[in-house]
């Protein structure tokens, strides 16, 4: 679902970028209020298990392949605020070091995955819980806002994708960013997170949450929590786990470099050229492209990719935990009394 | 009613001068900011096999001194990500900011060379002086001052350069503790226009002095009493916790080492 750089074009990215920062200056509002000071490095922690859960590529028949992104239960643990700018941090690291989903593009990325994702996945989860109150119901209700959640987010990426065409074509009727129009992309990336994606995603926040509420129950509670060994052995556990994602060998749907793009038959006919915004867009060199680093195996790359990603994103929440601590007003309080 | 001295009577007109003294606000914060890392270094408890660490350590720097692929640097930073994960946000903050300082000066350093050569392996410096940094702020953050100077004596440093290392971080404190205490005398003593201020500054740096010379004759009488020779007995690890503190550091040795050997093409 990251869509990569060149694939939207330059106004499209604006006006999501635009669209984005109220959400985040309200998300930092937020979790300054909202969220207790110690438990900002457990959002860290939070925005890593998604950072790894979209490393697990899941493959679909007929070659493309796709990931959980976790942004539902990171609202279910500590809202959909901090959910959004959990989620948007692991987004920027990708885009900065691992060249998943374009620079450019970040704005639409985290509006599809941090914006949509974990606010639709947090309210179906809210109302469904009003109605099941067990504790088997959290699980239900968590799987459920998860699918809704990260089905409206791939439906929102295929409305982006296939307005393009619509919207940029030159003068002989080409078009200059992705080809595929609506008819095209939205029931190309609706059937797979209708079906499996979705499958990954339920599987991923059901089994998490679960393994969380046995190992970690004050996680779910408003007191003052401190970050258990449970939370890191998971960590630990999905990074030695990351290589699995190589065997799905596929690359998601609309996720392909412009060469592979060209060779694509979603039009009946292979495509046969290379939209020219594309060919002579934005390129940015990422450190470690597709999770591989120079001179290492693959399965070693993605490990150490998975270690480095996940250790910035826990150091980046680690640090900003004081940034982000409410101030308390001692003239408000006085005043109050 | 009672009859007032005429002095007492008298409105109080004292308006001392406005004088510039920030600089003992200033030195008294910096000494206790010192006092304070002193103090929690020294705080610190056991995060495994002191020596065994000091030698990766070691090892480590070597290797990266030595690297002329970036894979292993990126190896090495993987790992000392994950290590820094442990700290906590202030220490991180404080230790990351000292090595991309480090990092950013040697970068300036290389700068001309860049300017006028272009491109080359030394473009890896920077990176490389990132990383020993990280590699030093570490260990000095997992293990205590007495543990690393501990560890020291198990290499045959001798016994003369561990007792002068460990004396002065012990007196560092005592006498610091003391300064703070002179520094705050002094600032509630100002009052008014100072015309010689590196005469109180001199003052207390004299009176430190004399404090000091008083304190080691102490500790000398003292040692002698408790029998002490000039030898320091290697700090010894006892029980399960040796093997499980050993453990880590030598799964990392031998790592780092195997991809070390690999990746610089010694190996295969």
């Amino acid at each position: 679902m990251h869509i990569p750089e060149n694939y939207l074009s330059p106004s499209t990215c604006a006006v999501l970028g635009a669209a984005m920062v109220p959400v985040w200056l309200v998300a930092v509002s937020k979790v300054r209020r909202h969220v207790p000071q110690e438990r900002l490095p457990l959002l860290g922690i939070a925005a890593a298990l998604s950072f790894l859960g979209m490393m697990f590529n899941v493959p679909l028949p007929g070659g493309t392949t796709g990931h959980a992104v976790g942004g539902t239960l990171i609202a279910i643990l500590f809202g959909p605020y901090a959910a959004c700018l959990a989620v948007s941090v692991a987004l920027l690291i990708q885009a900065l070091f691992f060249g998943d989903g374009g620079i450019l593009a970040f704005g639409a990325n985290c509006f599809n995955m941090a914006f949509v994702l974990p606010f639709s996945g947090y309210a179906v989860y809210s109302l469904l819980r009003r109605h099941l109150a067990s504790p088997s119901g959290r699980y239900v209700a968590a799987g459920l806002g998860a699918y809704v959640g990260i089905n409206l987010a791939a439906l929102a990426a295929a409305i982006e994708f296939g307005i393009q065409p619509l919207l940029f074509t030159d003068a002989a009727g080409q078009a200059l960013y992705c080809p595929y129009p609506l008819w095209v992309s939205v029931p190309a990336m609706m059937i797979g997170h209708l079906t499996l994606f979705g499958l990954a995603e339920v599987v991923f926040t059901a089994a998490i949450l679960s393994y969380l509420a046995k190992t970690s129950p004050e996680l779910f509670g408003e007191v003052r929590v401190k970050t258990g060994k449970s939370l890191y052995a998971l960590l630990a556990g999905l990074i030695l786990c990351t290589p699995l994602g190589l065997l799905a060998a596929g690359t998601a749907w609309g996720e392909w470099d412009p060469e592979e793009l060209a060779g694509q038959d979603f039009l009946g006919t292979a495509l046969g050229y290379t939209p020219a915004g594309m060919e002579q867009g934005f390129s940015f060199d990422a450190l470690f492209p597709d999770y591989a680093v120079a001179g290492l195996p693959d399965a070693f790359g993605y490990i150490l990719s998975a270690s480095i990603g996940t250790a910035l994103l826990v150091l980046l929440f680690k640090m900003a935990a004081p940034l982000l601590r409410t101030r308390t007003d001692y003239g408000e309080s006085v005043s109050n009394h | 009613m009672m009859d007032l001295p005429e002095w007492a009577k008298r409105e109080e007109n004292y308006r001392p001068d406005r004088d510039r003294d920030a600089f003992i606000s200033r030195s008294l914060l910096r000494l206790l900011g010192v006092l304070q890392v002193l103090r929690a270094q020294a705080a610190r408890g056991h995060h495994g096999h002191a020596p065994f660490c000091l030698f990766l350590l070691v090892s480590l720097l070597l290797f990266i001194a030595t690297a002329r692929t970036s894979a292993f640097l990126w190896l090495v930073l993987g790992g000392q990500l994950v290590l820094l994960c442990f700290l906590s946000g202030y220490v991180l903050r404080k230790n990351l900011l000292g090595a991309m300082t480090a990092g950013l000066l040697s970068w300036l350093l290389i700068l001309p060379a860049f300017l006028l050569w272009g491109g080359g392996p030394y473009l890896l410096i920077p990176f490389k002086t990132l990383l020993c940094v990280i590699a030093l702020n570490l260990l000095q953050e997992y293990f205590s001052w007495h543990e690393i100077t501990g560890a020291l004596r198990t290499f045959r440093l001798p016994s003369e350069a561990v007792f002068i290392l460990d004396t002065t971080l012990r007196y560092l404190v005592l006498l610091g503790d003391q300064a703070g205490a002179l520094l705050t005398a002094l600032k509630l003593r100002s009052v008014g226009h100072n015309r010689r201020k590196q005469r109180a500054m001199a003052g207390i740096m004299g009176i430190l002095m004399q404090r000091s010379q008083r304190m080691s004759l102490e500790m000398a009488e003292a040692m002698r009493c408790r029998g002490f020779t000039g030898e320091y007995a290697a700090l010894r690890h006892e029980g399960s916790s040796s093997w499980r503190g050993l453990l880590i550091p030598a799964i990392l040795f031998v790592f780092y080492t195997c991809f070390y050997l690999r990746l610089e093409g010694f190996l295969w």
